[in-house]
């Protein structure tokens, strides 16, 4: 069997027949941007390992009663938003002031690929939460605005709003870092 | 737009160049081992699942069978309405319940007379026999009483047959009341060596008390005397 052709939904509903290998594809397809999902939005890297094994737990156990009426991505994240809304959000920061000074006279600022993630962490770790959780969503999945709206449970206009938000604060953030799609972006011919 | 449109692909090549976070490996263990062990758990619970509706299924089949053949004739109407609903409904007035119901009654007593009269007809056997064996005995007890009287056995000194069976009547009328006082005559017979006597009183027990508990020394006299 094939399982890279596979769908999400078939290969949960084959692992719900007893297809223990159809799991460690969807796995092996999802852990990542899944993890990142959770990691990027709690700050305790602990907490965020148990909210990604609880996830996946749940799914586990849901894959028995699992109905294939929605997209699997859909349902997923809808189980990880639940979880970090639950353990997460009541101690979110939103209004810190970003050190932009140790960055910047950080001799190999940029060059180094660190320093960079940094740059983009730091810049989200001060996004509220509603809309760094709907930049993450529009990063790391191929989901659309309707079915992200279905994963935060908010309207279509909410999530559009939240990631128009969500970017602007970006790019006003990264700009403070000398990064922008008009200035000097390292590693990356793209944005030059 | 498309200084909009490229703000978006630099946030996101930014973005993605910066994606470098994975789950640790022990992680990523832990949770396929949870996924390997509720898929066996899935598995078990349902050949449980499968034991235990083939059970119940075994159960039933079982009940079915001892219901239509160890109840044999007893329960040919229920049989018949299980089979033919169609036919209870149509007599399921209450008049015609009723008439079905005495209909039953009556079969069950004309069952319960018929098995009365089979009894009683065994008995009638088994005294019929009892009365064979005790003229035999009376007359081999005649031959003891010439023996002792040191007569020779003579066919003259036989009690004819129906003398035999008033004799026999004549004991039969005085049959003790109880089983005790018939075993305690049997012992006095054995005592005195009347053997035909005793073991004539001795069927009368078993006849009329068959679940009396007769010592095992007299049972095994009587039989002796009967070999």
């Amino acid at each position: 069997m094939d399982y890279a052709t596979q769908t999400d939904e078939s290969l949960m509903l084959a692992y719900a027949k007893g297809d223990i290998a159809s799991f460690e594809a969807l796995y092996r397809r999802h852990k990542d941007p899944l993890y990142r999902y959770v990691v990027r939005q709690v700050s305790d890297l602990d907490l965020a390992h148990d909210l990604y094994q609880e996830c996946w737990s749940r799914i586990i156990k849901a894959a028995s009663s699992y109905i294939h009426d929605s997209k699997w991505t859909t349902w997923a994240y809808r189980i990880a938003h639940n979880l970090v809304v639950d353990h997460y959000r009541a101690f979110k920061a939103v209004d810190a002031e970003i050190d932009t000074e140790s960055v910047l006279h950080s001799p190999d600022r940029l060059h180094e690929q660190a320093v960079l993630s940094k740059q983009l962490k730091d810049c989200m770790a001060r996004l509220p939460s509603v809309q760094l959780e709907v930049f993450i969503l529009s990063q790391e999945t191929d989901l659309t605005l309707k079915m992200i709206s279905e994963v935060v449970e908010a309207t279509h206009e909410a999530v559009k709003t939240r990631l128009r938000y969500a970017r602007t604060a970006l790019q006003d953030c990264l700009a403070k870092f000398g990064l922008g799609p008009n200035k000097s972006f390292p590693d990356s011919g793209a944005c030059e | 737009m498309s200084n909009h449109g490229s703000e978006d692909d630099f946030l996101t090549v930014l973005y993605q160049q910066t994606a470098t976070e994975k789950p640790p490996v022990d992680l990523d263990q832990q949770i396929l081992a949870l996924a390997k062990a509720n898929h066996q758990r899935t598995r078990f619970a349902m050949t449980m699942n499968v034991q235990r509706v083939l059970s119940v299924a075994a159960v039933m089949v079982l009940s079915v069978y001892i219901f239509f053949e160890v109840g044999g004739d007893r329960h040919m109407s229920i049989d018949e309405d299980f089979m033919y609903p169609q036919k209870s409904n149509l007599r399921s007035t209450p008049a015609a319940q009723q008439a079905e119901s005495l209909d039953m009654r009556d079969e069950v007593h004309a069952k319960k007379q018929f098995k009365n009269k089979e009894a009683k007809k065994s008995v009638e056997r088994a005294m019929a026999d009892y009365e064979t064996d005790a003229i035999s005995e009376i007359a081999v007890e005649a031959q003891e009483q010439s023996e002792s009287d040191m007569l020779g056995p003579s066919a003259e000194f036989l009690p004819a047959p129906k003398l035999m069976r008033q004799k026999l009547k004549a004991e039969r009328a005085l049959e003790p009341a109880n089983a005790e006082a018939m075993l305690k005559e049997i012992e006095q017979l054995l005592a005195s060596g009347k053997l035909a006597r005793a073991t004539r009183v001795y069927g009368q027990l078993k006849i009329f008390f068959p679940d009396y508990p007769v010592p095992v020394f007299i049972s095994d006299v009587i039989d002796n005397h009967k070999n």
